[in-house]
């Protein structure tokens, strides 16, 4: 058998949960069968690649528990498996996979979840850079200040949702088990992850403030994110909430464009 | 705090003919602060493969106090249809900003047809196969610009198709590549169990090969399938995840007795013990060194 096809045999083999005419063709048996040695390899590749989604999303293993989080897990890395040779990029399309995940229909805010513990993920990995203090807006004139455009540092990820996954966030970050079954009230959710220094940082916000960063990070002025706000709260108090954000040390750069 | 990756400060440490310790995030802070007295870490490369963050601020702070070995899990020098190139080059990033004294890598394959399944897996050892390997050894050290090393799997089934000894195979990759050889005495200790062969053999069939390195790990022994296999003496699986055994602290004496005192891991990577535990089992293998290691030069 050329490499290859032994390669491509395999690998199928692993996938899938009884796939066993590759062991019978390739292995040798003996007192232990081929399927049994193939086994231990498919039993480590489930194993080690669900440990290295519940460490990428321990809020959504501690919500579903361990039992329904090893099954998806097992689900998700059949049909999603690692495309590159570092699990710190394994795991993106959890969320997009829980959507359309039959048996976590039942829990609709997992996706969602399941993508604020990604950003988390990529924040924590992300290119490092020094945030900007409130004091080079001294450097420009008042002219320019309407004009200017706030670049995000490099792991600012913004997240929102249509269920409260702020509240089920905090309930997953306490140490301690909840006495009693959590009542939580339906609500939408919006926010802003990122890392200013060594640490994640996990921001709340109003919907004004995130629609805000939102048109900023899509290269809008000041003006326009502005705008953006105040079409959602006309009362959107502009100075405080940016010179909130920029002493938070969310901003990489800031420039004006003529 | 690391802007990006640069060359900065960090010069290249010989590793002591010591024992060194696998380097987990769960240690980072007692290293930082009481500065054990360990010869050198290692690092999974693949753990340091993100852009930045806490992950490449504590591996520089280390990389000033220590000598590095890195250790690759998910390159897959065995891989028929080749190898990543971006995985490749993220590599040879890392391995030039962090300038680690030895480079290593398994004889195994994790990859093919774009999808990475995070084990390593065994390869037959053909003529085919052969040439598969060292061509993408020459490739990664001609990248990296230095030799790497490459690991003896530990394995726990053999294919039809395999014509070559396992040690044969290694020493016609060293003299096909130039590549060095890591010893990992555990995973010889497992393949013999699983495949009825003598480890010492092995290890002396393997005497005039380059080994630059050694490893030593914990294994157990998988209960299921001397279960569903009674007449079998069973599988035993290599999980780095207890002491090492005493058979193998054995076959260890004899390894550094054979090829003389060398760098030596200990690792350690699921059911993570408190560093301290890490360091006793360094202070074995040191005293082994010493003992054997002193013998055999005062005997030569």
């Amino acid at each position: 058998m050329q490499l290859r096809d032994l390669q491509s045999g395999f690998k199928q083999a692993l996938l899938s949960k009884d796939h066993n005419d590759f062991a019978s063709q390739a292995i040798a048996g003996g007192e232990i069968t081929a399927t049994a040695r193939l086994q231990v390899h498919r039993n480590n590749v489930i194993i080690t690649l669900t440990e290295a989604l519940k460490a990428t999303y321990p809020a959504i293993d501690r919500l579903v528990g361990c039992e329904f989080f090893e099954a998806l897990a097992a689900e998700f890395i059949r049909n999603h498996p690692p495309t590159r040779g570092t699990l710190i990029a394994y795991g993106g399309e959890f969320g997009a996979f829980l959507d359309g995940f039959e048996p976590a229909q039942q829990l609709p805010y997992l996706a969602d979840m399941a993508r604020l513990e990604w950003a988390w993920n990529e924040a924590f990995h992300s290119a490092d850079a020094a945030p900007i203090s409130g004091a080079i807006l001294s450097d420009f004139t008042p002219e320019q200040i309407p004009n200017l455009h706030f670049n995000l540092l490099p792991s600012a990820r913004l997240i929102s949702s249509s269920y409260p996954i702020d509240k089920l966030w905090e309930l997953t970050q306490a140490t301690d088990e909840p006495d009693d079954a959590i009542e939580i009230e339906p609500g939408e959710a919006h926010i802003l992850v990122y890392r200013p220094e060594m640490d994640v940082t996990v921001l709340f916000l109003k919907p004004p403030a995130f629609h805000f960063l939102v048109a900023l990070n899509e290269n809008k002025t000041l003006t326009g994110a502005y705008e953006a706000a105040a079409e959602i709260d006309p009362q959107f108090d502009l100075q405080s909430t940016l010179s909130d954000l920029m002493s938070g040390g969310l901003f990489a750069s800031v420039r004006s464009v003529e | 705090m690391a802007s990006s990756l640069n060359t900065d400060g960090l010069t290249q440490r010989p590793i002591p003919v010591r024992a060194g310790v696998g380097l987990k995030a769960q240690h980072y802070g007692e290293i930082l602060e009481t500065s054990p007295d360990l010869g050198w870490f290692e690092v999974h490369t693949e753990n340091y493969m993100g852009a930045g963050g806490p992950p490449h601020q504590y591996l520089e702070t280390i990389a000033a106090r220590y000598p590095l070995s890195f250790h690759g899990v998910g390159l897959s020098l065995g891989s028929a249809d080749g190898l990543d190139p971006a995985h490749l080059k993220r590599k040879k990033e890392l391995v030039d900003k962090y300038r680690p004294a030895l480079v290593s890598e398994h004889l195994s394959w994790s990859s093919f047809g774009g999808n990475y399944l995070n084990d390593l897996l065994p390869l037959p050892y053909t003529q085919e196969t052969l040439e598969v390997i060292a061509d993408h050894l020459r490739q990664t050290q001609d990248t990296l610009g230095r030799q790497i090393l490459i690991e003896n799997p530990s394995t726990y089934l053999q294919y039809e198709d395999s014509v070559i000894p396992e040690t044969d195979f290694l020493i016609m990759l060293a003299e096909l590549s130039e590549c060095g050889v890591l010893l990992d005495v555990n995973n010889i200790y497992v393949s013999a169990w699983n495949h009825r062969f003598d480890p010492r053999t092995y290890m002396n069939e393997l005497k005039d090969a380059p080994v630059h390195e050694m490893h030593l790990a914990g294994h157990h022994f998988n209960t299921e399938i001397i279960q569903d296999f009674p007449q079998s003496r069973g599988l035993r699986i290599d999980d780095h995840g207890s002491p090492v055994m005493k058979d193998v602290w054995a076959l260890y004496e004899e390894a550094i007795a054979l090829f003389g005192p060398t760098p030596t891991l200990i690792e350690w990577d699921t059911n993570i013990p408190g560093l301290s535990v890490l360091m006793g089992e360094g202070q074995k293998a040191e005293a082994v060194m010493s003992k054997i290691g002193g013998k055999r030069h005062a005997a030569a």
